[in-house]
């Protein structure tokens, strides 16, 4: 499916595998040269890595296993390394640990590149409702933060946008394009919804309203709003052609037909089910972002079918009285509650902070597969890309990476090697530019 | 009857009655003299506290008592009073309130917005006054006092008879005054127009953006003494100020301070006893909660009487929203008064907070019925104001010579179904006939109207009454009634297709006598015959209560807080990985002996008998986590954000002992923090370094005679890059460095002065922080991104003849770490952050690589509440980033902090003969499973991890047991209210604002 993307940069397949690497090592030498890796080029041979313990990303595990692509696909993954007979470009993986391209599933990365400069954020678009506003076009390849989360296996995001209450469309990407066409691995797929909060607003309280009323007032009445939106791009849909063109509500038709997702950002136990009985109204059976209370409602979860995208596990419990570990521990409750969900985290620049926290979901009870599934194969399936990525399986994209020890652990995270639809990715960035250019600087030789 | 009149006549001269013989103002209408001499009879006199009780007769003259016993003078002209069955009280005496006061606004020029940062830093008020409004000691609320009759009717009903008002408002409020609530001319209603000096620490209404912070307040009135000191005794002020003149008069007369919660009250405290002033404090009711530490200060306190309502509680997910702490602080309230006299502080109540002042009787009653004395209860509404406020003469008891002030009640003041019938304020009687039901009309009646009978049931208390009707054919039958003194009306519905009977009697010794209007029209005959008191006696009997069980108090108070603190213990810690930090390095199956809070002993095979013998097997010991860099355990804002230079505000004032995160920290293996102020300004406040000793109360988590340090910072923050608020110099980072060089400029000449001619010199605290800097006595840890700025302020130090202790944040230090090494700073920072600002565009994880490589003392620290739970994990970024040896990394969050904080002798490593600060971890300890079984602080274990769960499980059954309670309450009858949750704010480095 995603091979038309690539015509754009066939061209430029011209450095063989090999030529590559050299490339690759004349750059780590000299520090005078300032990167911004290229892209890779195309797979053009049949690769195989050999002897590395392959975490699959379903919840298995192949020791010494060996995994054989070609064209960009996973031909072969599982134990028998006579798969790899008489194939000349092989990577000798013993002792080393593989997995599935990890997977972001919500992060406004590339549409951000420095938190604190407007002019940099593209990620919140003005009004309440912008079901229209795609993350997709805003997508910059170029930034130098994407770099920075490849290299510790993150190799696929979800773009999404913020702010307002209907904030727009997000799409899938893989991390390594020349631009954002090259770099879809779906389009447009899904439109992502901020719950309203019943929450009093940050700051002080008015003293002379009635808090609480106008809180759940004010609570109903957003609501409403989005029930009154909801309704109306419903009706609109109805008609084929619209004599008075709504982009907003021709947004919102793919809701209807189940051609997009219904992302909803929500965190209390509480707003969960209301957001999730509402969507219901209008059947859709939506994800939840956030969730940091979805524990509490796992069978209600369950019963409804409802995935959750788990959102910053480094997070402070909710409330004072609850366990100071509860945040750590909510992977591993949904995963005994039989709840479908991932993890994510906050930002662009943490993303690659992503793998640490499944690391710790795991050291609070996740199993270290389930952990791996949770960032791999598990947010393929709750985007339903589980038949083209998310675990090493044959017929799926070859995205993986080779870490030179446990990925999920910061002390041996090293990512030698990665490959997103078989391309050989270079682990460059640029903040490994400067730490040469300054060590070089400490230590001329 | 008599009485009835009486009233009446009383009522009808009430603003005549008090006019002495002369008066300033004129009169309109004819002089109208009056007997003014009153004698009454037959009362239960309850004249003071302490004093039994004597049914006798008081005589007043002209609104004062002229004699009080059992038999007094009868003066043949004196009107008579018979107060047969009442009991009397002196009337009761509010001291603080803002009776008769202007609302409190802001001044024109503040209506708006904003004012831009120039203006903002100028009082609005014209004048030589004080340049910061908050601080008006010239306000004299006499001057601005005005009878309200309304509130003085509120008051009255509830018993009042004196209040202490002020102008509620700013941090010195001025003098507080004493009114009468007797109805009058403010003439003849001030009794004292200077009787106390009130302060607080709440800014209020000030248009100035100083102080932006509690910690600033403190500041602020702390260098108002100063000021004051160096006013009243400078060979000759060169300036005249009005404030500081009325500040200095103001000394003379009782202090009270407003706190607002328990370690409020202690901050308050402090700043009297370092200025040699006494305060009385007026807490928030929470006292019991720092019990121990509020009756050190000895200082007597003024006890708000508001109780927090029932909540609403039926949606099992909206009472998630309520937290332990206020489930708890609903049911400890009532016992406050009573725990506070059990630890013998001395207070007195208020009703300030209450918004009916009703309120506050009925508060007393339920705080008796948790063990306060009558007595106290007594002498803490009346006689101890009087005390407190210097007036014991004038009112507070009943005796010759005082204020003929008292209060008329039905019973024993104390009990539930007593009403304050009467209030007499100097002489002059108030009677609140207005009772909507008096219980005399309790009872079962028959009624009997044309062949009709039925039976009535009247019931109910002081401000209801219920009605009940049966048929005595058990037939179907409503009534609906009102009753009013001996009049009853209403109407009953016996299902008649044509409607209801309509009625009306009135009281006929024991029976009622009136008329019926039937369905169809006709009038006929009722009456009422009352049958006996049974259901009078019934009710009473349903007031015994069965004894209530109450939680316990933990400390801090709310979930996780301990029964009684964690002590001092002898462990040994069999077997463990121990990550000494020394030149022993990891050391394998090794002991750890530590008593009385040090590290005794380590080695192979160590042996003590009174040992806790601790079996760390597998697991991994290191010396406890040091945070170089953190904001929690601070009250009211961490940013004084107002001025460039605020080296006068310290962290250490605003300490935050009950906060979470302290507990959620030890969890994570931390055991000092070091608190600082936030990034706003090129100086900011003085910081704090604390141990993490969870429970205790803030000078107690302070880590003894630790070295002083302040915060400054550099950049985009200071330059307030992300504020609209632009106009606080500087604006640039050329502008940061003559701020710099202008602070170190006027502190060097300060300290000249201060070293030559000590008395004619301002003490100015600002200045003092920044001569200790330069005196080498105290040490600067500074936000600090880019390399041009680092180098900047290393060389204006060096200008000054200092150095820059640490450079915190410090992301671009990899740029200039041989600078630094020379220099002689320190490094503190994050471990992988980036890309949030600007000048972070060029972070990169290798920086505590190249840092450490270059031999600069590096440190990885938080500035976040989350993140300071895991920085073992932020340690093991550097062996990711960079290669750093474990070991080494390990000591980024260990010994280096404690290095940089100059600590390093008492913490940071496992060496004999230091402080027994601990962490005993599951695993390796940079490893991501790693989570922390137990932490010590000072040999003292403050988390342990199977302590922790049985906590968790004991925390859910007390919101249980509370939550059922609550819905039992609500059945009872209490009004329940919806729980406002409050969101606790969790501060970082560029937090502004509380």
């Amino acid at each position: 499916m995603s091979k038309r993307y690539y015509s754009g940069i066939i061209q430029l397949s011209f450095l063989s595998f090999r030529n590559w690497i050299a490339l690759a090592i004349i750059i780590s030498i000299n520090p005078c040269i300032h990167t911004q890796p290229a892209p890779a080029p195309v797979q053009k041979e049949k690769l195989a890595i050999i002897g590395g313990k392959i975490h699959v990303g379903n919840g298995t595990v192949i020791q010494e296993g060996c995994i054989v692509f070609d064209n960009g696909k996973i031909i072969y993954a599982g134990s028998d390394s006579k798969k790899a007979e008489g194939i000349k470009n092989r990577i000798d993986a013993k002792g080393k640990q593989i997995y599935p391209g990890f997977i972001c599933p919500a992060t406004n990365l590339g549409l951000a590149e420095i938190e604190q400069v407007k002019a940099t954020i593209d990620d919140q678009e003005l009004g309440v409702m912008n079901p229209n506003v795609r993350a997709l076009t805003s997508y910059n390849t170029d930034s130098k933060v994407i770099p920075t989360v490849r290299s510790n296996g993150m190799l696929m995001a979800q773009v999404i946008p913020n702010g307002g209450r209907i904030s727009g469309q997000s799409s899938i990407v893989q991390l390594d394009a020349w631009n954002w066409e090259d770099a879809v691995i779906r389009a447009d797929e899904g439109i992502f919804l901020n719950w309203p909060s019943p929450n009093p607003p940050r700051g002080r309280p008015s003293e002379t309203e009635s808090p609480s009323t106008t809180i759940t007032d004010r609570y109903q009445n957003e609501i409403n709003e989005l029930q009154n939106y909801f309704e109306a791009s419903m009706a609109y849909s109805k008609k084929e052609y619209s004599s008075e063109m709504n982009l907003g509500y021709e947004a919102m038709r793919a809701l209807w037909n189940g051609q997009k997702k219904l992302y909803i950002r929500v965190n209390h136990a509480k707003q969960i089910m209301q957001s999730v009985l509402f969507a219901k109204r209008f059947n859709i059976n939506p994800i939840i972002v956030g969730g940091a209370e979805a524990w509490r409602i796992v069978d209600f979860l369950k019963r409804n079918d409802v995935p959750v995208i788990l959102n910053e596990l480094h997070s402070l419990p909710l409330r004072d009285d609850e366990d100071v570990d509860q945040s750590y521990k909510n992977a591993s409750l949904l995963k005994e509650g039989g709840v479908l969900f991932c993890l994510s985290v906050n930002g662009f620049w943490q993303q690659r902070n992503l793998v640490f926290q499944a690391g710790e979901a795991m050291a609070y009870g996740l199993g270290y597969e389930d952990a791996v599934a949770s960032i791999s194969l598990n947010a393929a399936k709750i985007m339903g890309l589980e038949k083209q990525c998310g675990s090493i399986e044959a017929g799926k994209d070859a995205t993986l990476f080779i870490s030179d020890g446990d990925a999920l652990d910061m002390r041996s995270n090293n990512v030698i090697r990665a490959f997103i639809q078989g391309r050989d990715v270079n682990l460059d960035n640029k903040q490994k530019e400067l730490y040469r250019r300054f060590w070089a600087k400490y230590h001329p030789e | 009857m008599i009485r009835f009149y009486l009233a009446l006549l009383f009522c009808s001269l009430v603003s005549l009655q008090v006019i002495l013989s002369q008066v300033t103002f004129p009169v309109n209408g004819i002089r109208n003299p009056v007997k003014q001499l009153i004698l009454i009879q037959n009362a239960v006199i309850h004249p003071d506290t302490g004093v039994n009780a004597i049914t006798g007769e008081i005589l007043i003259h002209d609104g004062i008592i002229q004699e009080l016993g059992k038999t007094v003078n009868h003066p043949q002209d004196a009107i008579i009073v018979d107060m047969q069955g009442m009991n009397v009280y002196p009337s009761f005496i509010e001291p603080l309130s803002a009776y008769g006061m202007p609302e409190p606004r802001r001044t024109q020029e503040n209506q708006g917005n904003f004012r831009n940062t120039n203006n903002a830093m100028i009082s609005t008020k014209e004048g030589a006054f004080s340049w910061n409004e908050a601080l008006h000691s010239e306000t004299r609320a006499v001057t601005l006092f005005n009878y309200r009759e309304d509130d003085a009717t509120k008051y009255r009903e509830a018993g009042y008879g004196l209040v202490q008002t002020h102008y509620a408002d700013g941090i010195s409020r001025g003098s507080a005054a004493i009114v009468s609530l007797n109805q009058a001319n403010e003439h003849e209603l001030i009794l004292k127009e200077e009787s106390a000096h009130v302060l607080s620490f709440q800014k209020g209404m000030s248009a100035q953006e100083y102080p932006g912070s509690l910690m600033g307040a403190i500041a602020l009135l702390r260098q108002a003494y100063l000021d004051g000191k160096y006013y009243s005794t400078a060979i000759k002020p060169k300036e005249v100020n009005l404030s500081i003149e009325e500040w200095i008069r103001l000394q003379s007369l009782p202090q009270i301070f407003i706190a607002n919660s328990p370690l409020d009250i202690l901050r308050a405290n402090a700043i009297a006893k370092e200025f040699n002033a006494n305060y009385i404090i007026k807490g928030n009711g929470q006292e019991y909660q720092r019990m121990e530490e509020i009756q050190k200060t000895g200082a007597k306190l003024i006890i708000p009487l508001k109780f927090p309502p029932v909540y609403e509680v039926e949606d099992p997910y909206d009472v998630l929203q309520i937290d332990l702490s206020d489930l708890k602080h609903w049911e400890m309230a009532p016992s406050n008064p009573a725990l506070l006299a059990q630890n013998h502080i001395p207070f007195i109540f208020t009703g300030m907070d209450n918004k009916d002042h009703k309120e506050v009787l009925t508060n007393v009653r339920k705080s008796i019925q948790r063990g306060l004395s009558e007595n106290y209860a007594l002498y803490a509404l009346t006689r101890g104001p009087a005390e407190y406020l210097g007036i014991q003469n004038l009112s507070g008891s009943l005796a010759t010579g005082k204020l003929a002030n008292f209060i008329v009640a039905d019973g024993n003041l104390f009990d539930e179904k007593t009403t304050i019938k009467e209030n007499w304020i100097q002489g002059n009687r108030f009677n609140f006939i207005k009772q909507p039901h008096n219980p005399i009309a309790n009872g079962q009646y028959n009624i009997k109207m044309d062949s009709l009978s039925y039976l009535l049931t009247i019931s109910g208390s002081i401000d209801k009454t219920e009605f009940k009707l049966e048929a005595f054919d058990s037939s179907k039958i409503s009534i609906k009634a009102k009753l009013s003194g001996d009049y009853i009306s209403g109407r009953i519905n016996r299902n008649h297709p044509k409607g209801e009977i309509l009625f009306a009697a009135y009281k006929n010794q024991n029976t009622w006598k009136g008329t019926a209007q039937m369905e169809n029209g006709s009038w006929k005959e009722i009456e009422f015959i009352r049958l006996s008191n049974d259901v009078l006696s019934k009710s009473k009997n349903d007031t015994i209560k069965p004894k209530e069980n109450i939680g316990s108090i933990v400390y801090p108070f709310g979930p996780y807080g301990w029964k009684t603190k964690p002590q001092v213990k002898t462990y040994l810690i069999k077997n463990a990985t121990v990550w000494t930090n020394e030149q022993e390095g990891v050391l394998n199956n090794t002991d750890v002996l530590i008593r009385n809070g040090k590290i005794v002993n380590i080695g192979k095979n160590l042996t003590e008998k009174e040992a806790i013998l601790i079996d760390a097997t597998g697991k991994h010991l290191t010396a406890g986590i040091i945070d170089e860099h953190s904001h929690i355990a601070v009250n009211g804002g961490v940013n004084e954000c107002t001025q460039s230079v605020t080296s006068e505000v310290r962290i250490g004032d605003v300490i935050n002992s009950e906060d979470i995160n302290i507990y959620r920290q030890l969890a994570g293996g931390v055991t000092t923090s070091h608190i600082l102020h936030g990034s706003c300004n090129p100086v900011g406040g003085q910081t704090a370094l604390i141990k993490l000793r969870w429970g205790y109360a803030p000078e107690q988590m302070k880590f003894e005679n630790a070295d002083g340090f302040i915060k400054f910072a550099l950049g985009e923050n200071v330059k307030r890059s992300g504020d609209n608020r632009a106009g606080r110099y500087p604006d640039t980072r050329m502008g940061v460095e003559q701020t710099y060089i202008d602070a170190f400029s006027r502190a060097r000449d300060y300290d000249q002065l201060m070293k030559t001619k000590p008395n004619e010199t301002r003490h100015d605290l600002e200045l003092d922080a920044l001569a200790e800097i330069l005196n080498k006595k105290r040490f600067i840890t500074c936000h600090s991104y880019v390399q041009s700025e680092i180098n900047m302020l290393m060389k204006v130090a060096e200008q000054f003849n200092f150095r820059v202790n640490t450079f915190t944040h410090i992301l671009e230090g990899y740029k200039v770490a041989d600078k630094l090494k020379k220099h002689g700073a320190g490094a503190a920072g994050f471990s992988d952050w980036w890309a949030y600002k600007f000048e972070v565009y060029e972070a990169i994880p290798y920086n505590g690589a190249i840092l450490h490589d270059q031999g600069v003392v590096t440190a990885f620290n938080s500035d976040d509440a989350e993140m300071a739970r895991r920085l073992n994990q932020e340690a093991a970024k550097a062996v990711k980033y960079g290669n750093v040896p474990e070991e080494e990394a390990l000591k980024f969050v260990t010994l280096n902090p404690a290095k940089l904080l100059h600590i390093d002798n008492r913490v940071g490593s496992i060496k004999k003969g230091k402080d027994a600060d601990l962490v005993l971890w599951n695993d390796h300890p940079l490893s991501i499973k790693a989570s922390a079984d137990m932490t010590f602080v000072d040999g003292i274990k403050f988390f342990d991890r199977n302590e922790d769960i049985k906590m968790r499980s004991e925390i859910q059954s007390e919101r249980q047991r509370l939550i059922q309670k609550m819905l039992k309450a609500k059945s009872g009858g209490e009004e329940a209210q919806p729980f406002q949750s409050r969101r606790r704010r969790l501060y970082d480095c560029d937090s502004v604002g509380e």
